[in-house]
């Protein structure tokens, strides 16, 4: 998470609350990714993630005037996205993932195994949606977006220890659900 | 610290969350301990598996953010406005309610509507609707004009001896009333005697001689 002291954010922001276009464009350009990251990995894949994300930046841009530099950027987007992604997983119940075309099309990391890393990122997908959605928000944040587990508290309102307890759990289980299906940590392939 | 307790801080080791002291312990020993090494390990190798996990490639358009934008503020507009006319008007029914203390009252054969402190008025009698045809026919000739006059009349005289009716079986009742209450005052005043004779007779008979007195 950004330090709201003199980072593009923090810039950004303000010029875009003087009602500078740009700078919401220069926004969403930096912030789309991590959002398309933080709610696929929410959501699963299968959850129109495009559609998702513009709700995400529709919501921040009705809630410009709310916004306050106490905190930074970052805190304030990712409490908005926890709540896209809560709201869609309650419009779809947690349905078990499935492999959709944006995934087969995803690139793989090493060029001379593609179809194992569709298959590891498969099995990463599916163990991160059996997750219940407290222990999976926490493993998403903390995993994939790199939010400490203090930042994470002022984020969803709960205390640390909590989080880290669940952070906890929730790796564990990952890496059980992982090695049941023959992806264990010592083998690199099934 | 053993290697149950290095084991349960190797995560938030690993994700650099432990305060130094801690740290520097795990670290030491991770470099005595092979088993525990291992472990972390394993955990690496597990965090690298986890980052196989790759998000689809989303654009989204600026534009089309701040158009939607503009969308939904002018729902919630409208919907605020059309929310501030219906609790409005609730709040207008409900204040000429009780400011006019209206009542509406509805019995078999009548709805009585009345307001402010003179809510007792007159009953209006409910008419049947006029049947459908009435109203498609053309207008009454003036030949008739006299006899519908003398229709209304009727229903006119009707509604007063109707009227005077109600008044005079009002008045029967208030004087029944009366009559009934006279009696039951009557009826106390009867018992109120009896009791006084049932109790001057039980003195009479089973009255016992005072001392000094003769029987």
């Amino acid at each position: 998470m950004d330090d709201p002291s003199g980072n593009p954010d923090t810039e950004l922001s303000r010029a875009w609350q003087r009602g500078d276009p740009a700078a919401f464009a220069a926004l969403v350009r930096r912030w789309q990714q991590p959002m398309a990251r933080f709610l696929a990995a929410m959501v699963g894949k299968n959850g129109n993630i495009q559609d998702l994300c513009q709700e995400v930046f529709l919501r921040v841009f009705l809630a410009r005037a709310r916004y306050r530099e106490t905190g930074a950027f970052s805190s304030w987007i990712y409490r908005i996205a926890c709540n896209v992604a809560r709201d869609a997983c309650r419009r779809r119940h947690s349905k078990p993932l499935q492999l959709s075309n944006q995934e087969i099309n995803a690139p793989a990391l090493r060029p001379d195994a593609p179809c194992e890393h569709q298959e590891l990122a498969e099995a990463v997908a599916r163990a991160l949606a059996e997750l219940p959605p407290a222990v999976r928000e926490v493993v998403v944040l903390r995993h994939y977006e790199a939010l400490n587990f203090k930042q994470m508290a002022l984020l969803l309102g709960v205390p640390a220890s909590t989080l880290r307890s669940r952070f906890e759990a929730g790796m564990a289980r990952l890496r059980t659900r992982l090695a049941q299906q023959g992806w264990s940590p010592q083998e690199n392939r099934r | 610290m053993n290697c149950t307790q290095i084991r349960d801080q190797l995560l938030a080791w690993q994700y650099g969350e432990l305060p130094d002291p801690e740290r520097a312990l795990v670290e030491k020993h991770l470099e005595a301990c092979a088993d525990c090494r291992e472990q972390s390990l394993a955990w690496q190798e597990f965090r690298r598996k986890l980052d196989a996990f790759r998000p689809p490639t989303v654009a989204v358009d600026p534009a089309m953010v701040c158009q939607q934008a503009v969308q939904r503020q002018d729902q919630r507009v409208r919907w605020w406005r059309r929310t501030t006319v219906a609790v409005t008007a609730a709040a207008a029914v409900v204040l000429i309610v009780v400011g006019l203390k209206l009542e509406l009252r509805v019995d078999a054969t009548h709805i009585i509507l009345g307001w402010g402190d003179s809510a007792r008025v007159p009953p209006v009698n409910i008419e049947p609707p006029a049947p459908a045809v009435a109203q498609t026919q053309p207008p009454i000739p003036p030949a008739y004009g006299e006899d519908l006059q003398l229709v209304k009349d009727l229903v006119r005289v009707l509604a007063r001896e109707i009227q005077v009716r109600r008044s005079e079986q009002q008045e029967e009742l208030l004087r029944l009333q009366t009559r009934f209450e006279t009696l039951l005052a009557q009826a106390y005043d009867h018992l109120a005697g009896n009791d006084r004779d049932v109790a001057a007779l039980y003195a009479a008979h089973f009255r016992f001689p005072k001392k000094g007195e003769n029987p």
